[in-house]
C-alpha cells in the first residue's frame, strides 16, 4: 500500500508555483529621453533660425542701402560730368586756337559739317581711369 | 584668377604632406582607442612612419596582372588622384585666397565627386580579377547612390545663404554658424559623408574578410599609392567642406578681428576635428551589410531629405526672412 502511494505522487510544482521567468530585456536607460532630445534640438535649431534670419534682414538692408546710395549719388555724378566736359571742350577749343594761329581766316570752334543742323561731339570725354 | 603652376605647387605639396601624416594620425588614434601603441618603431613617436611607407611603396615592384587592360589598368589611379586633387581649387582658405573663386563652387565640387566613379569603375573592370571586378561595382553602387543624399543636404544648405560660391557661404555664417540651424540635418551629413569616403562604417568595396581590398586589390606599389593618396585626399577635402558648410570655414565666433594666417589656422582645427570625428566613427562601428547600407540610402535618408528640401525654404519663406 506504501509502494502504491509514493507511485500515485504526482511531480507537481512547488506549492505556490514557479515565480515566472524573466525574459524581457532588462536595459538601462542611459542618456536624455527622446522627448527632451527632440524638445532640446528643436529649441538650437529655433534659434539658428532665428539668428539666420536676422543676418539675412541685415544683409538685405546693407543691399538696399546700397542701391539707394548708388541713386542718390546720379545727380553729384552727372553734375561732375557735365562740368569736367565743358572743362575739356575750353581746353581743347584753347589748343585749337593755339595750333592755328598763323593760319589765316581759320574761325576756332567752327562746325566741320556742312549743315546748320546741330551735331553732337563724335568724341566723349571720360575722366581718367586712376 | 590666375592659376599659375606655382600657386598649384603651394596647395598640393603640404596636402600631400597632411594626407601622409593624416595616415598616421589615423593609425595612432586607432591604437589608442583600442588600447594599442600604434607606429612607434620609425623615428620618434613614428613620427617618419608614412614616409618609410611612401618610401617603400615607391620602390616596389608594381605587379601587372596577366590579361589585365594595361592602358585602363594604369589610367585608372591617375584619373582618380587628378579628381581628388582638383577638388581643392574653389576652397578658400582666408578671405578672398581660393585658387580660383567660382561662383559655382559648390557645384564643380559635386560634378568632380560624380566624375570620380570613373576612376573606381576603370580599376575593378580593368584588373580582370573577380575581386576587384565585385569591389568596384561595390563602390560604383554606393558612390552612386549616396550621390543623391549628398546633392540634396548641399542643396539645402545652399538654400539660406542663396549662393552655390563658397566664400559667399562662409560671409553669410556671420551671424551663426549653419551647424546651429541645421543640427539634426548634420547627422545626416556625418553619415552621408562617410559612406561618400568609403569609410568604416560603410566601407564595403574594401571589405578585408569578402573582397580582399575591394576595387585595387590587384593594384601594387605606385599605382596603389595613387588609390592612396585619392581616398584620404577626397577625406580631408570632405572635411574642410563640412567645416565650410556648417562650421562657418574660416571665421571664428563674435566679431573677432583676424588675420589670414590665423584664418587658415582656424578652419585648419575646424577640419582637424571633422577628421578625428571620421576616424573615431571607423573605431567605434562594426560594418554594416551592403542590403542594409541601400536601404539606409533609399528608404532612409532620401525620404528625410526630400522632406527637410521642402521644410528649410518653407520656414525662410514663412518668416520672410530669405536672403
Amino acid at each position: 500500500m506504501d509502494a502504491d502511494k509514493t507511485l500515485r505522487t504526482q511531480d507537481l510544482p512547488r506549492t505556490g508555483g514557479f515565480p515566472s521567468v524573466r525574459y524581457k530585456r532588462n536595459l538601462p536607460k542611459k542618456g536624455p529621453s527622446g522627448l527632451v532630445l527632440f524638445t532640446v534640438l528643436g529649441a538650437i535649431s529655433v534659434y539658428g533660425f532665428y539668428r539666420v534670419g536676422q543676418g539675412n534682414l541685415e544683409k538685405r538692408e546693407l543691399r538696399r542701402e546700397h542701391l539707394w546710395s548708388r541713386i542718390h549719388l546720379v545727380p553729384l555724378l552727372t553734375a561732375e560730368l557735365d562740368r569736367d566736359t565743358y572743362r575739356r571742350n575750353c581746353a581743347a577749343l584753347a589748343r585749337e586756337a593755339e595750333i592755328m594761329k598763323d593760319v589765316p581766316g581759320w574761325k576756332v570752334g567752327e562746325s566741320v559739317y556742312n549743315t546748320k543742323r546741330y551735331v553732337g561731339p563724335t568724341q566723349i570725354v571720360v575722366p581718367e581711369q586712376s | 584668377m590666375t592659376l599659375s603652376f606655382l600657386d598649384s605647387l603651394i596647395l598640393v605639396i603640404p596636402l600631400l604632406g597632411s594626407i601622409a601624416y593624416l595616415t598616421l594620425a589615423e593609425r595612432k588614434v586607432m591604437g589608442s582607442m583600442q588600447r594599442r601603441l600604434g607606429p612607434n618603431q620609425v623615428g620618434s613617436y613614428g613620427l617618419l612612419q608614412p614616409l618609410s611607407d611612401g618610401l617603400k611603396l615607391l620602390v616596389k615592384e608594381s605587379v601587372l596582372p596577366s590579361q589585365a587592360n594595361k592602358g585602363l589598368f594604369y589610367l585608372a589611379p591617375f584619373i582618380t588622384l587628378t579628381l581628388s586633387l582638383l577638388g581643392w581649387i574653389p576652397i578658400p582658405f582666408a578671405k578672398a585666397s581660393p585658387l580660383a573663386d567660382m561662383s559655382l563652387g559648390l557645384l564643380y565640387l559635386m560634378a568632380l565627386s560624380s566624375l570620380g566613379v570613373y576612376g573606381v569603375l576603370l580599376a575593378g573592370w580593368s584588373a580582370n580579377s573577380k575581386y576587384a571586378f565585385i569591389g568596384s561595382l561595390r563602390s560604383t553602387a554606393q558612390l552612386v547612390s549616396y550621390e543623391l543624399p549628398f546633392a540634396l543636404l548641399i542643396l539645402i544648405v545652399v538654400i539660406i545663404p542663396g549662393s552655390l560660391s563658397l566664400s559667399h557661404i562662409i560671409e553669410a555664417q556671420e551671424p551663426v554658424w549653419y551647424l546651429v540651424p541645421l543640427l539634426p540635418i548634420w547627422v545626416l551629413w556625418v553619415m552621408v559623408v562617410v559612406a561618400e569616403t568609403n569609410r568604416a562604417p560603410f566601407d564595403l568595396p574594401e571589405s578585408e574578410s569578402e573582397l580582399v581590398a575591394g576595387f585595387f586589390t590587384e593594384h601594387s606599389a605606385l599605382p596603389f599609392a595613387y588609390f592612396f593618396l585619392a581616398e584620404y585626399g577626397s577625406m580631408i577635402l570632405i572635411s574642410v567642406l563640412s567645416s565650410i558648410l556648417f562650421l562657418g570655414g574660416y571665421l571664428l565666433p563674435g566679431d573677432i578681428s583676424t588675420s589670414p594666417v590665423l584664418e587658415s589656422l582656424v578652419l585648419g582645427v575646424k577640419s582637424c576635428f571633422l577628421l578625428f570625428l571620421l576616424i573615431w566613427i571607423r573605431a567605434s562601428f562594426p560594418r554594416v551589410r551592403f542590403d542594409q547600407l541601400m536601404y539606409l540610402c533609399w528608404a532612409g535618408l532620401i525620404p528625410i531629405l526630400f522632406g527637410l528640401v521642402i521644410l528649410v525654404p518653407s520656414i525662410l519663406v514663412a518668416f520672410d526672412i530669405l536672403p
